[in-house]
């Protein structure tokens, strides 16, 4: 059993990791959180049996882990220890538009930055989705829309438009 | 999609492409979830007039992640219908407690919820946040307060007396709603932590060889510091329903249905005939008529009796996955099980399956009640 369980966490805990940083907003919460999952997760290996399952559990645990937590420990924005990008000097709009939209996501409810994690990151499905966090496709789609909205207002208002930017890649394609 | 949602991705991307290096997560798992299971099976030891136990293979206390999750849209079946049939026992389902009488009780928003049990002034809820156990006093209003926390942590038969551990100190105390009154305090117990009241001292145990307690010893608050005495390596699994001895296995493989002495710590009686290699928790009825040991795929009844002589249980029941058992009032008990309760009837063999009202989780726990 322990095998198994070590052979699962070498092959998924990077990418838990990498959600769970998405979710908490920095990497030693991040670290917190995914220990918690995987301590869970190692609970009720011998129940879910089928590695499928284990990544579906390891999953949800997760992020209900880290959406409790942000709720109870959140209170502020956290600094980063390692740039997410190298920043090149024609990238600097996008560089700062980038750490903008970052702040205004983990502004959001707990609920509507996972939601946006899951689809966004994760890529999974409304209906896939709606599992990993136990709700209805319907609360998916609006906390998804409500946020997506919240993103636009704020990010309007500290001056930076996503449509700008993303002109900005069309025309260097081009 | 829209330009809003590729920058999303984009971002996301971004911000991972450089994560730490965590040291031995799986190792860390595994030595946590050790203290957890350990921890459970503390509480389950607790009781006396109705045992409950938590814990070993199953996970059936362990709060569902995708039940009670704090995603608050999640609607609860509304009690709207006076007629509801509604569970014979208190419930603990998801991040809540559904009593017998319908009501819908929400519990500390704690990301594990060990075990709950009702005691005559309200409820005692035990959580767990990444190797620390608190408990929770919840009034009968549905108000939670905490209480004590500690690695180690349990509960007299009557819910009136905690033990816990708290760094490297054992202490117990007297117990009234949410204050806790401490009667005495000791050092120097090592590995050892308080995991059941019996004999009129603490059982301290200890695990030195993976999951599960593996070595066992005394300690009686009324005579002073804990001083280290007889030990022992059978494996301790409950008080008796009076609280005077200890139900445990005994045996090289823990092959032997065994009485432990307290005092002593040896058995004094056993049974070798009785397969009981694969029992991970035993439940004593409060009339101590009946011992009902719950195996990983079957539960097993024994008459105590006849359980000294006995070649085999005096019922089964095919009932895999289980790891807590309400007693009720006569012959009967409650398992736990998926959307449903199990009521079983001492002499029936078929279980009842019991549709729960108020509740839509998945797994629900009867709440055994202590002191009542």
């Amino acid at each position: 059993m322990d095998a198994e369980f070590r052979q699962f966490v070498t092959a998924r805990s990077a990418a838990l990791l990498r959600t769970a940083y998405l979710l908490v907003g920095d990497w030693a919460h991040a670290e917190d959180v995914l220990q918690t999952a995987l301590t869970k997760t190692y609970l009720a290996w011998r129940r879910l049996g089928e590695i499928e399952a284990v990544e579906a559990y390891a999953r949800r645990v997760l992020v209900t882990t880290a959406t409790s937590w942000w709720r109870r420990r959140w209170h502020g924005e956290r600094p980063t220890a390692v740039m997410p990008d190298r920043v090149m000097p024609d990238r600097i709009d996008e560089q700062i538009e980038r750490q903008a939209l970052w702040r205004q996501v983990h502004a959001l409810p707990a609920r509507q930055r996972a939601v946006l994690v899951l689809r966004f990151y994760e890529d999974l499905t409304e209906v896939e989705t709606a599992r990993v966090l136990g709700v209805a496709v319907g609360t998916v789609k609006s906390q998804c829309a409500r946020a997506l909205a919240t993103l636009r207002t704020r990010l309007a208002e500290d001056g930076v438009e996503p449509a700008a930017n993303h002109q900005r890649h069309m025309e260097r394609k081009a | 999609m829209g330009l809003l949602e590729d920058e999303l991705r984009s971002t996301f991307a971004a911000h991972v492409t450089a994560p730490p290096t965590v040291d031995d997560p799986a190792g860390r798992a595994i030595r946590s979830a050790g203290r957890t299971r350990r921890r459970r099976a503390t509480f389950g030891t607790a009781a006396v007039v109705v045992t409950v136990a938590l814990g070993g293979v199953g996970i059936g206390m362990l709060k569902s992640p995708w039940s009670g999750s704090g995603i608050d849209d999640i609607a609860l079946p509304a009690l709207t219908s006076p007629t509801a049939a509604h569970a014979p026992v208190d419930v603990l389902a998801g991040g809540t407690i559904v009593t017998a009488d319908g009501r819908v009780i929400s519990l500390p928003n704690q990301t594990t919820i060990l075990s709950a049990a009702r005691v005559p002034d309200g409820w005692l809820v035990e959580t767990d946040e990444t190797g620390l156990a608190t408990l929770w006093y919840i009034d009968p209003a549905g108000q939670a307060k905490a209480v004590v926390n500690g690695d180690f942590l349990t509960i007299s038969g009557d819910g009136s007396k905690l033990a816990w551990r708290k760094g490297g100190t054992v202490s117990v105390g007297d117990r009234v709603g949410s204050t806790v009154t401490p009667t005495a305090q000791t050092t120097g117990t090592g590995l050892l932590g308080p995991i059941a009241f019996a004999g009129g001292g603490v059982v301290l145990g200890a695990s030195t060889k993976g999951l599960g307690y593996d070595t066992f010893e005394m300690w009686y608050p009324a005579k002073g510091a804990y001083k280290s005495g007889p030990s022992s390596t059978d494996k301790i699994l409950t008080p008796t329903a009076d609280g005077s001895e200890l139900w445990g296995l005994a045996g090289a493989d823990a092959s032997c249905l065994a009485l432990i002495k307290p005092q002593s710590l040896t058995a004094v009686q056993t049974n070798c005939e009785l397969d009981v290699a694969g029992v991970h928790k035993i439940f004593p009825s409060p009339d101590g008529r009946w011992l009902l040991a719950v195996g990983t795929e079957r539960v097993d009844l024994y008459d105590l009796a006849t359980v000294w002589t006995a070649k085999g249980p005096n019922w089964s029941w095919p009932v895999a996955g289980q790891n807590v058992a309400a007693w009720m009032e006569g012959d009967t008990f409650v398992l736990g099980g998926e959307f449903k309760l199990v009521q079983i009837d001492v002499g029936e063999t078929k279980p009842t399956d019991i549709p729960v009202a108020g509740t839509a989780e998945r797994f629900l726990t009867p709440i055994p009640s202590l002191g009542g």
